[in-house]
């Protein structure tokens, strides 16, 4: 009986064994917090400015009388090393090397900043404030118009109140918004921007509608109709100057040509191409790539899985339409405008 | 006679490698494959209008809570209406209601059932034409949506080819006892990984009944939500496919639910899914197999296997029971060392495609601790694999039933609790 138990209890110990990391965060839990669900303000654009902008109140209002206004280097109530410039960029020198700011920077007053410098930490600007070339910023917070010369790089964030103008050949990583508007020059690589409006150079606003004809676009005859929308099997040309009154999937390529107007939204599972002076008046989704002519207008969102180009001086929502244009890799020719926000977690390009 | 067991054993033994080759090309897809999420970066739109459906049967436990956070989201006021659908209840309810009605007269429009089938999918069939509002989004009354996730869920149907929208749904109580862990992490596995590796691979996601919605012109398209049925999630998902709709999955559209905590809470609700599940099996099996044009074989395969889903616990313990006769009949299948390799790959890999699919979900997810805990879910699977059986042959043995008993799931929540994170 004994070697029976005894071997009984040896396996059930060796049955037991992997089981001890289970059992033992069952008796003494130390993971059992619900998942943390992303809230969704953190997919706002503008959220860590607005946060940056918070934390920066709370701190100023701490401050000494004395470190409330004028020029002043020293530190926030809660440690972080800071220097306010009033009249004259010349302050920013103040103790520091090589143009490399490691401090926080705030500035007071209306002013041009030198070419080259480098801030390790945020930049607050409460006046217009226009950055030197070449420039490398951490993150910037200004409530009025903000200018970022040639070649400036950001590395987190940047947010204007005013209008954001953005030298050609910089680099915008993360979030980049404005309260009024962004004008990006030419060679400009960002992720992310949103804005009323965010143009490549000039802003043409929305292009007027070609004469399309006043005949709807007869579709093709194995078009079925699902819904509030029409299914085309493989691909599908639309003519110059059509009109097509409802909303398209096509499970191929859709291309929709100079001057024809969609009424609806359109989806390809392949490409969707916009010949010059097309208009869609909802929404545009591919599976793969949107390519956008001159002078079209597209309503709605612009989705794809692949990469969307925008033409020149075409136009994505309105200054009553916003929109999104989101793909992996985006690519804006000039005069391209969008009105509300783009996002390229690949990388987006202006041209 | 032998030979009259033996077919069906190896036939159900095909049917388990299919879905373990299924377990594992989702998890491998979740672990090394493109993360598929077009819709998630629509943030700025020109909103349509949406009315949020929230079926209550004595919720007054935590329907104060719900509306609070649909009232604090983000979405256009304009634009959004909620519609909390009060189906017979006979506690508080009513009165809850009626109050916030008082109080945001515009934004909230409650629906007063008295009578007729009882039921989510009913109650849901009632209130559809109380809004015409373009997108109709479903949430049930215990969980707590975050301030985005209105927009989020609205965003995919901007692609016109969009019929349901479906979030991940994550558990809020998951410290209160063993099987509420074991729930959260079959979650994971669910949500992170099985979702939204159909995604990725342009299979079928299925719309949940929650955290979610379809577009109003894609169900008036098919029909509207039918009151015959325990399962409108799977039904309306499957009628929306076979017409040539898109189902679509967010994995970062997260909303917090709370899941049973005892039990025979859990029994109740896996039976009523079994049945739910299995009635869509015996309705759009054939229909899917015929493969409507636009489908693609392999997602034909792909919705078949989700069919079929909650008949693998009766096909499991019937191999065994083949298995266990089989043996005492005295038939040695074969020998061989081809014979011990093919077990032991079985017992290996086979029977750990569904921890091997959680475990991955919960490292996906970030999650340390919780994971340790992974040898506990075969209790969880014994249980559905005996509750969904019996469910099933229930089911089978009164088929000629046309009612459905609907049974509702327990809530927990004491009232004032506050959501994870702190912000509901």
């Amino acid at each position: 009986m004994l070697p029976f138990l005894a071997l009984l209890g040896l396996t059930l110990l060796w049955l037991l064994l992997p089981l001890l990391p289970a059992l033992r965060e069952l008796a003494r839990p130390t993971d059992v917090a619900p998942l943390k669900v992303v809230d969704r303000s953190s997919g706002y654009v503008a959220y860590f400015a607005r946060n940056f902008r918070q934390y920066l109140d709370r701190q100023m209002a701490a401050l000494p009388r004395e470190a409330q206004a004028g020029d002043y280097v020293g530190k926030l109530p809660d440690g972080t090393q800071f220097v306010r410039v009033h009249k004259s960029p010349q302050g920013l020198a103040h103790e520091v090397e090589a143009g490399t700011q490691n401090r926080l920077v705030v500035v007071d007053g209306s002013m041009t900043l030198q070419d080259g410098e480098t801030f390790l930490m945020e930049v607050y600007a409460r006046a217009p404030m226009i950055g030197g070339a070449g420039s490398v910023y951490r993150a910037i917070y200004a409530d009025r118009e903000l200018g970022l010369g040639e070649r400036s790089t950001v590395l987190r964030w940047a947010h204007a109140g005013g209008i954001l103008g953005v030298g050609s050949h910089s680099v915008l990583r993360g979030r980049v918004t404005s309260d009024q508007a962004v004008v990006l020059g030419g060679n400009v690589v960002f992720e992310r921007i949103g804005a009323p409006r965010i143009s490549v150079g000039t802003e043409h606003g929305v292009p007027p509608a070609a004469g399309y004809s006043a005949h709807p676009f007869a579709l093709p005859e194995h078009a079925s109709p699902i819904g509030d929308h029409y299914r085309v099997e493989g691909d599908l040309e639309i003519p110059a100057g059509a009109r097509v009154t409802s909303s398209l999937v096509v499970a191929g390529t859709l291309i929709i040509g100079p001057g024809a107007l969609v009424e609806g939204s359109v989806k390809a599972h392949r490409d969707v191409e916009l010949a010059d002076a097309a208009q869609v008046r909802g929404g545009v989704v591919a599976r793969r790539r949107v390519m956008v002519g001159a002078s079209a207008w597209i309503g709605g969102p612009v989705i794809a899985e692949d990469r969307i180009r925008i033409g020149h001086r075409s136009v994505v929502g309105g200054p009553e339409l916003p929109a999104t244009v989101s793909a992996p890799v985006v690519e804006l020719s000039a005069g391209a405008t969008v009105y509300g926000q783009i996002s390229a977690p690949l990388g987006a390009r202006t041209f | 006679m032998r030979l009259a067991l033996l077919i069906p054993l190896y036939a159900i033994v095909a049917v388990l490698i299919v879905y373990t080759v299924r377990h594992y090309l989702f998890t491998l897809n979740r672990l090394f494959g493109r993360h598929r999420q077009p819709y998630v970066d629509i943030g700025t739109a020109t909103w349509p209008r949406v009315a949020v459906f929230v079926p209550c049967h004595n919720e007054e436990r935590v329907i104060a809570q719900m509306l609070d956070a649909l009232l604090a989201c983000d979405y256009p006021e304009r634009q959004l209406v909620i519609i909390p659908v009060n189906d017979r209840s006979t506690d508080g309810t009513g009165r809850i209601l009626a109050d916030y009605a008082g109080r945001f007269p515009v934004r909230v429009a409650p629906f007063h059932r008295q009578g007729g089938k009882p039921g989510k999918a009913a109650a849901l069939k009632d209130a559809m034409e109380a809004s015409d509002a373009v997108i109709h989004l479903v949430f049930d009354a215990d969980y707590l949506p975050g301030r985005g996730l209105i927009k989020q869920l609205v965003g995919p149907f901007f692609d016109p080819e969009v019929g349901a929208v479906m979030g991940r749904v994550v558990p809020m109580n998951v410290n209160k006892t063993l099987l509420t862990r074991l729930l959260d992490l079959e979650r994971t596995g669910g949500y992170q990984v099985d979702q939204q590796a159909r995604m990725n691979l342009g299979l079928i996601p299925q719309y949940g009944g929650t955290v979610g919605g379809v577009r109003r012109a894609a169900l008036i398209h098919v029909g509207g939500w039918r009151d015959d049925t325990l399962a409108e999630d799977t039904d309306i998902t499957f009628r929306l496919i076979l017409a040539g709709w898109e189902v679509v999955y967010q994995n970062r559209s997260e909303c917090y639910e709370e899941v049973p905590e005892s039990w025979p809470s859990r029994i109740r609700q896996i039976r009523r899914w079994a049945r739910g599940h299995n009635q869509a099996l015996a309705r759009y099996w054939w229909p899917l197999l015929k493969r409507p044009a636009h489908l693609r074989r392999w997602t034909v395969l792909d919705g078949l296997l989700l069919l079929g889903i909650f008949a693998v616990g009766p096909l499991l313990l019937l191999g065994w029971v083949l298995a266990v006769a089989l043996y005492y009949m005295g038939v040695q299948l074969s020998s061989g060392v081809y014979v011990i390799l093919a077990v032991a790959m079985y017992s290996t890999l086979g029977n750990f495609a569904a921890f091997f699919e959680v475990a991955a979900g919960a490292r996906l997810d970030g999650s340390r601790g919780r994971i340790r805990l992974l040898p506990f879910l075969i209790l969880g699977f014994l249980v559905s694999i005996v509750s969904v059986s019996w469910a099933t042959l229930v089911q089978m043995a009164t088929f000629w039933r046309k009612e459905q008993r609907w049974e509702k799931t327990e809530r927990y929540r004491k009232a004032g609790a506050v959501m994870p994170g702190g912000s509901g």
